[in-house]
């Protein structure tokens, strides 16, 4: 008998509790659409800052991701597989000594879209007047036009073929150096890997500019087929150079790659090729962050008055509740389940318009032409600042604003539940 | 106190006298005025072993040419050395071209020598300054230290010496750190002419990552009596005595 | 009647403390963070500039025709009296360095790497940039001999070297002979210019002109000149004299240094776009509800006689006094915040290495200037003045006996 009333008992509460919940969200509800001009400025606040924050980290990540991608694609790859201690020593003694085995591996490899073996060498360039030191690159033409920037950056001349022999492919800022233009003779001379010396007399085929100033000053090319005649390296290579399908999660590809390769090899990625720039980047996110703290702070600041404000005009309202019998907790929920449908009404929106308008901008970059000129130092090569769109940022940005909303109404809600009933009612 | 001051000095200065004696004689003994040589220099690395046999002619450490004969795909190639500069020719490509500074430090032949090595070849007397560190029966120990304006890489030089017959036995250079960084070694010592020399000279760097190189000349034939053409040390002499 | 208003605005705002503060602290804490912000980029790009002046250009530079293309000994100032007649005689100049340098190859019994020696005078560095504040180990000097050097950190840091350090010079002297030199490091210097740390080696004139064989020479020449108006006349000036020379100003040889301070003035103008925005929207915020609340208070206000001018000059001052004390307390704020980092700085040296790829250094100075607190004045002000309009406009539409009435809410 006991526990069965105790049962009805309890599942009166439940109901009314639940009608209570349903109650105080259909209040919240109804608060919301009655005052039209409070609650469209709240959505208009909370939509702005989402899409300014969404913007702004997509036009930096952008930037950032622009010219780490440059230099990357422009020579360097998004991995390597060379020997190890090559990076440490890249002389002689540390080459790939049966590239045929790699090049087995890699082509079996499905997550590998394009490769190539390269041969590097340091060789003295020289010409009636000048004599300068510098890379010189066996590279494979045809392949590398998936994987360089080589054939892109052609500035005059043309680039070179697969079979080419005595063609060498400079740089600008090193054909500047060497006085030379397409069709002026170099004579190349080297070390061949057995350390008899390596020389030729080679023509410019093509001068190129990639806007990397230390690379266009600093680099050589020539047809690897030809170089390995010279430099006996036939089958032999410094590294290969390897895009994946994805290069996004490039640090589990290359692990995978890693675990396809003998001991005595090693898969490295960009982050590991290109190190300092690395460094640098995350300094300037840093930055970024930093600069758009105080933007937050801000931020933060506007949304607790308005809530603050927007509260206080209520208390008769809320008084009057207090007296019909909800409770503390009741009007907290009511206001909390307000701000959650305004806040999650506007953030969504932003993201909409957030991501709508970085993926635009990733797509159409903005220009702003001469950027490029003035800050090839930095490794800046193009006009563009194209933004970049990536779904977890916008995400985790959104719902940064959509947390500091919650959070700005927690002392608003806190001081106007310290009124008592009567003295709300009789707010001032 | 005054007395064992001044005897310390003597002995010092007398002992600097000598070590720069023997230096003095060790040089005079290696070089000479004029020399020619024939010798074999077998370089050793991790990708195995080059021989290269090489023909030479120089005068006094200042001026030197030097041809490649074997093997045949260097075969002609020619080296000039005047003072600080050095040329090269290159028959394949009939170019003659100086080697400019940001190729001094690079190998020499793929030897273990480098550019800057064979344009040096530093005289021991007029690039350092001598001390007596040993001495014992016909071998002595010097430390050699760089004078202010020498323009060597090294910190010091620890030279073994066969007093007897005025040959280094052992070289060990130190960079300025004074770690070691590398080892020559000289062997085979024979008579010619007015000159007694060591036939071998081995030069082994000290670098963990170099542990397989080695760098091996062995002389065949030396003549240090016969006057050379002077014509041998002109920007000609590289074309013309290339064949 | 304003002294009324005045009153009443003042005790008005006091009866809902926390709602004043929370206005105040907004504005205070927000225009204290970007006055904080601003003085510190200020003070990056400022030092950024001033240390190239100071370590290498100069606000002028004199360069031979052609050396600027091609770095090579022919293209050299030479002979060297004529050029330092006028520029003693020249009022302005207030310091002028002679430098004579070549490009070459510095080794160890270990390494080597590319870099440029460069023949100066102390002395004459020292009342130019002073240089020897950038001496960071051993001493601004030569060493007894005066035929040591002074190194770049970069560069020693890449070679291994420390002071006591032996190192070898090569290089092509004005014949093209390959000339070598050696010298031992007296001090190394870090002046966060790029191209010195990384790549220079500073000896003394006479030791250079003897390594190059040359003598009353110059690849360049460094002017100081401190009043910024004076620069452009002593540059035509100086052109027109030598017509055969390149005289060319900091921001000719370095635009990126002009684009930085660009950049700055722009983020300048944004973060004033936004100080002025939180301090409308907040004050804004917080009048239009005190209007609001008050609608009955001020109806029988109007009611009983009260001319509608003081009434509104009561919400106008309400709104200055909220601005105002919003303003001095960023301003206090700010200036602490500045104060400290220009003279204790914001030390960085964890992301040294990222940042030296920038050509910042690790430890930051703010820069303080008196516009920043009048421009933020002015934001504040104006904002303050923008704020209160739709709240007035509220008021203007009130109908007395209707809100009396409880007709009109």
């Amino acid at each position: 008998m006991m526990p069965k009333l105790t049962l009805l008992i309890l599942q009166n509460m439940h109901s009314s509790v639940t009608q209570g919940k349903k109650m105080i969200f259909s209040l919240a509800f109804k608060n919301i659409l009655k005052s039209k001009g409070r609650s469209v400025t709240t959505i208009l606040l909370s939509t702005i800052t989402t899409i300014f924050f969404i913007a702004y980290v997509g036009l930096t990540e952008g930037s950032r991701h622009q010219l780490i991608k440059n230099s990357v694609e422009i020579y360097t790859g998004y991995a390597h597989v060379n020997l190890k201690g090559y990076r440490e020593d890249s002389g002689y003694d540390n080459l790939i000594e049966n590239a045929g085995l790699i090049d087995k591996i890699l082509t079996k490899d499905p997550s590998i879209s394009h490769y190539a073996p390269r041969f590097e060498t340091y060789t003295l360039l020289s010409t009636k007047e000048k004599s300068v030191g510098s890379l010189v690159a066996g590279i494979i033409p045809s392949r590398e036009k998936s994987l360089s920037k080589l054939q892109s950056s052609l500035l005059k001349g043309d680039y070179l073929d697969d079979s080419d022999s005595n063609a060498i492919y400079l740089g600008s800022e090193l054909a500047k150096r060497l006085k030379v233009d397409v069709g002026s003779e170099i004579a190349m001379v080297g070390s061949s890997i057995d350390y008899s010396i390596a020389a030729d007399l080679l023509t410019v085929k093509g001068i190129f500019k990639t806007g990397l100033f230390e690379f266009d000053a600093q680099s050589a090319f020539v047809n690897k087929s030809y170089l390995d005649t010279i430099m006996l390296s036939d089958n032999k290579a410094s590294y290969f150079t390897l895009y994946f399908y994805d290069n996004a999660p490039i640090d589990k590809a290359t692990k995978a790659l890693q675990s396809s390769l003998d001991a005595e090899y090693e898969a490295a990625n960009w982050k590991d090729l290109l190190s300092a720039l690395v460094q640098a980047m995350e300094v300037d996110r840093i930055f970024d962050y930093i600069s758009i703290s105080i933007f937050f702070m801000v931020i933060f600041f506007v949304i607790m008055i308005f809530s603050y404000v927007n509260i206080f005009t209520r208390v008769r309202e809320i008084g009057l509740l207090r007296a019909l019998g909800l409770t503390s907790k009741d009007i907290f929920m009511m206001l909390f389940a307000e701000i959650l449908l305004l806040a999650t009404f506007s953030v969504l929106i932003g993201i909409l318009i957030g991501s709508s308008v970085v993926y635009y901008y990733e797509l159409h970059p903005i220009v702003i032409p001469g950027i490029a000129e003035t800050y090839k130092d930095y490794g800046i090569v193009s006009d563009e600042l194209p933004m970049r769109f990536d779904l977890f940022t916008i995400a985790w940005n959104a719902l940064t604003i959509f947390v500091f909303n919650l959070a700005a109404i927690v002392y608003p809600i806190i001081k106007i539940n310290k009124f008592k009933v009567v003295e709300a009612m009789r707010y001032v | 106190m005054k007395w064992l001051l001044s005897l310390f000095f003597i002995v010092t200065s007398l002992c600097a006298n000598e070590a720069d004696l023997i230096i003095k004689k060790l040089e005079k003994n290696l070089r000479g005025d004029y020399m020619y040589a024939q010798m074999k220099m077998i370089v050793s690395s991790k990708r195995g072993k080059r021989t290269v046999k090489i023909e030479s002619w120089s005068k006094g450490n200042k001026k030197s040419f030097i041809k490649i004969l074997y093997p045949k795909k260097d075969k002609g190639i020619t080296f000039l050395k005047i003072d600080n500069q050095m040329w090269q020719y290159i028959p394949k490509i009939e170019r003659t071209i100086k080697i400019p500074p940001s190729m001094m430090l690079q190998s020499w032949m793929g030897s273990d020598f480098t550019n800057d090595d064979m344009v040096k070849e530093s005289s021991l007397e007029e690039d350092y300054r001598a001390k007596l560190l040993s001495k014992k029966g016909n071998s002595a120990t010097l430390e050699l230290i760089p004078r202010e304006d020498a323009a060597v890489v090294w910190g010091k030089i620890i030279i073994d010496v066969d007093l007897k017959n005025a040959v280094p036995v052992k070289e060990t250079f130190y960079d300025d750190m004074m770690q070691k960084v590398r080892v020559m070694t000289f062997s085979k010592v024979e008579q010619h002419g007015s000159h007694i020399v060591p036939m071998v000279m081995e030069l082994k760097p000290l670098d963990a990552s170099k542990k397989k190189n080695s760098t091996k000349i062995i002389f065949e034939k030396i003549n240090y009596d016969a006057k050379i053409d002077p014509s041998y040390f002109t920007k000609h002499a590289l074309k013309r005595y290339s064949r | 009647m304003f002294e009324i208003a005045k009153h009443l605005a003042w005790l008005t705002l006091w009866r809902r403390k926390t709602r004043s503060m929370m206005v105040i602290i907004m504005i205070g804490l927000s225009l204290g963070g970007l006055l904080s912000i601003q003085g510190l980029y200020d003070g990056m790009v400022t030092h950024m500039i001033n240390t190239t002046i100071r370590s290498d250009s100069g606000e002028i530079s004199l360069y031979a025709k052609g050396y600027r293309l091609e770095k090579s000994l022919d293209h050299r100032l030479t002979p060297l009296l004529h050029i330092k007649k006028s520029l003693s005689c020249i009022e302005g100049i207030n310091a002028y360095a002679i430098r004579l340098q070549q490009e070459g190859l510095i080794a160890t019994a270990h390494k080597s790497r590319g870099a440029t020696l460069k023949g100066i005078s102390l002395k004459k560095e020292r009342e130019f940039g002073q240089f020897d504040t950038f001496v960071t180990k051993g001493t601004y000097s030569f060493g007894k001999n005066g035929k040591e050097a002074l190194i770049g950190s970069g560069l020693a840091d890449k070679l291994n070297l420390s002071v006591g350090s032996r190192v070898v010079f090569t290089a092509q002297d004005a014949s093209d002979e390959i000339n070598a030199i050696s010298f031992r490091i007296s001090g190394i210097f870090k002046t966060a210019n790029k191209s010195l740390d990384e790549n220079a080696v500073f000896v003394s004139m006479e030791k250079m002109e003897r390594f190059l064989s040359l003598r009353e020479s110059a690849t360049q020449i460094g002017l100081r000149i401190n009043e910024t108006d004076q620069i452009a006349k002593i540059q035509k000036a100086l052109q027109r004299s030598f017509p055969d020379i390149k005289v060319l100003r900091w921001d000719e040889l370095y635009p990126l240094l002009i684009q930085m301070q660009d950049i700055m003035k722009v983020f300048n103008w944004v973060s004033y776009a936004i100080v002025f925005t939180v301090a409308a929207l907040g004050i804004f915020g917080v009048m239009l509800v005190s209007v609001l609340e008050r609608i009955r208070e001020f109806s029988i206000m109007l009611a009983i006689g009260t001319p509608y001018i003081m009434v509104r000059d009561q919400i106008i001052m309400e709104a200055v006094f909220l601005g105002i004390i919003g303003y001095i307390a960023g301003a206090v704020l700010g200036w602490l915040a500045l104060l400290y980092m220009s003279t204790a700085g914001v030390d960085l040296r964890s992301f040294e290495a990222g940042l030296e790829m920038y050509g910042y250094s690790a430890i930051m100075y703010a820069d303080i200037r008196l516009y920043y607190f009048l421009q933020a004045f002015f934001a504040v002000f104006f904002a303050t003045l923008l704020s209160v309009i739709w709240p007035l406009r509220v008021l203007k539409k009130i109908k007395p006996i209707l809100i009396i009435q409880g007709k009109m809410l």
